[in-house]
Parts: structure tokens; sequence; C-alpha cells
């Protein structure tokens, strides 16, 4: 019995100590910095129209072009700039072309197609952007020349 | 035991989530976004850390514009250069007042992270806005 009572004793000394170091805290911080992020994905490619007055990612065989954006906080905006012409082009392939941008988005902000030149306040979070371009010839009459075309859409978030 | 249980699972987390911060850290494509500055000289700077989310080497660009967006005569170093994949580095720019007590400048990280890939080529540009404020 005293054997008993000892060890009783002994066991109540040490618990204790025991607790407090199950119990003792690991401080932890760090920060996430208020930014947006671009992620490009697979680019666009153009078709030609029907009539070969239009070259653009929604005409048949072209595809539009994606980016992951995130915002990690609130009071950001996208929009996407339409090029101001043809990066590489066959002769006339610049002249007499009107040239638009729009964008659409899925995921923490659903945005409709929207005009490239409107911005949309973003909230935060992962969106997934789906961006189209196109060029359209303004001259009755004037196609687009057989050849290779390139456009750079500028996909901004400010 | 619940406790004991309690601490490691907490211990872990803590230790899941410190790990998991560079990488969210690394994956920004610029900061600052925001921030106004005070000078007492005819210009002011604002430091700015590109960085690139991908895996592979891009080339950058960082460019000042004004509020309508033309070009602001800005010194910018380095204003291109290339950046490894997760990488980040400062970039150091400064504005001239150009005779005005204040001026707001916007600040773009500018990439095309896969040139010459396809027809339509996405431009990544990422803005800050900067307030500049002269003291007299």
């Amino acid at each position: 019995m005293k054997k008993l009572a000892m060890a009783v004793v002994a066991a109540a000394s040490l618990a204790p100590f025991q607790a407090n170091s199950a119990n003792s805290n690991i401080p932890f911080g760090g920060s996430v910095g208020n930014t947006c992020v671009i992620t490009v994905g697979p680019t666009g490619v153009l078709a030609a129209s029907a009539d070969f007055t239009v070259l653009g990612s929604e005409e048949a065989g072209g595809s539009a072009g994606t980016a992951q954006v995130l915002a990690t906080g609130a009071g950001y905006a996208l929009s996407a700039d339409a090029p101001a012409g043809f990066a590489s082009f066959p002769a006339t392939g610049n002249t007499n072309v009107t040239f638009e941008a729009n964008y659409s988005s899925t995921g923490a902000n659903t945005i409709a197609q929207t005009d490239g030149g409107t911005a949309t306040a973003l909230g935060r979070g992962m969106n997934t952007v789906t961006v189209n371009m196109s060029g359209t010839k303004n001259v009755v009459g004037e196609t687009f020349a057989a050849g290779a075309y390139t456009a750079v859409v500028i996909l901004r978030c400010e | 035991m619940k406790i004991n249980i309690k601490t490691v699972t907490g211990f872990f987390a803590g230790t899941l989530f410190l790990a998991l911060l560079p990488s969210v850290a690394n994956a920004q494509a610029m900061s600052p976004m925001r921030g106004e500055v005070k000078s007492f000289s005819d210009t002011f700077a604002v430091k700015v850390y590109p960085a690139n989310p991908y895996t592979h080497r891009i080339r950058i660009e960082v460019k000042v514009y004004d509020q309508d967006f033309r070009p602001v005569n800005a010194r910018v170093s380095p204003a291109s250069f290339t950046l490894g994949g997760r990488f980040a580095r400062p970039v150091t720019v400064m504005v001239p007042f150009e005779g005005q007590d204040t001026r707001k400048v916007r600040i773009c990280t500018e990439s095309i992270p896969f040139p010459g890939r396809s027809s339509t080529q996405i431009k990544a540009q990422v803005c800050g806005k900067f307030l500049g404020k002269r003291l007299q």
C-alpha cells in the first residue's frame, strides 16, 4: 500500500511536465501579398470566314486563347486590348482591317462575353478566362490574302 | 490522448501552411500592386518585384504608363530581362514629376510566355497603380 501511494505521488509529480510539453504552442506566421497573377494557357488559332473577309478565333476552325487569372484580393479589374495590327502577315494583310477582342470568365467570377475594352471588376479567386479576337476587312470587296498571320492580344489585370 | 492528437495535427497543419507559403509568394506576377510615394526631389522611386509563375524561363518587360496608357518617360532598371521559372527579382522605377505636385502612373509587367507557338498569342500584362506626391 505504501509503495502504491509513492507511485501515485511520483506519477502526479511528473504529470504536469508531460502536460506542459504536450501543450506547448509553436507560433507560425506569414502573409500572402495582395496581387494579380496571369498564367497564360493554350494560345488561340485564327481561321478565315467562308468569304475570307474575317480572320478570327471564333470562325470555324479557329480556337480561343485561355488564361488563368488569380486575384488574391479585391480591387482589380480585367480587360483585353485588341491588337493594333497583325504582328506578321503577308502583303496587304494589315490594310483596311478593324480589330476586335473580347473575353469571358468562369470560376470565382462569371463574366459573360465582354468587349475587350470594357474593364470588369474581379473578386478574389481563380478564374479561367477565354480570349477571342478577330480582324475584319472594312472595305467592301477586300479579302485576306493567302499567308500566315499572327496577332497579340494584351490581357490586363490592374 | 485527444489533446496530443490535436496538438500533433495542429503542428502538421502549421508546418504544411508554412511549406505552402513560398510557392504562393513565388507565383505573384508583380508586387506590390498599389502604392503611394512621397519625395522631396523631382522624381519618385518605386521598387516592384515581377515574378515568373511558370516553370520555364520567360522574357519580362517593365513599362510605365500614365492614366491613359500613354508611355511615361521613366527610368526603369532593368527594363527588360529574362527570369527563371518560379523566380522574382526587384526592379527600380524612377518617375519624374515633370512639374506636377502629384503624379499617378501605372507600372506594368508584360510578357508573352509562349512566343511563336500559335497565330493568336496572349500578352499578359499586370499593372500596379502608384501615386507620387512631391513634398515642398
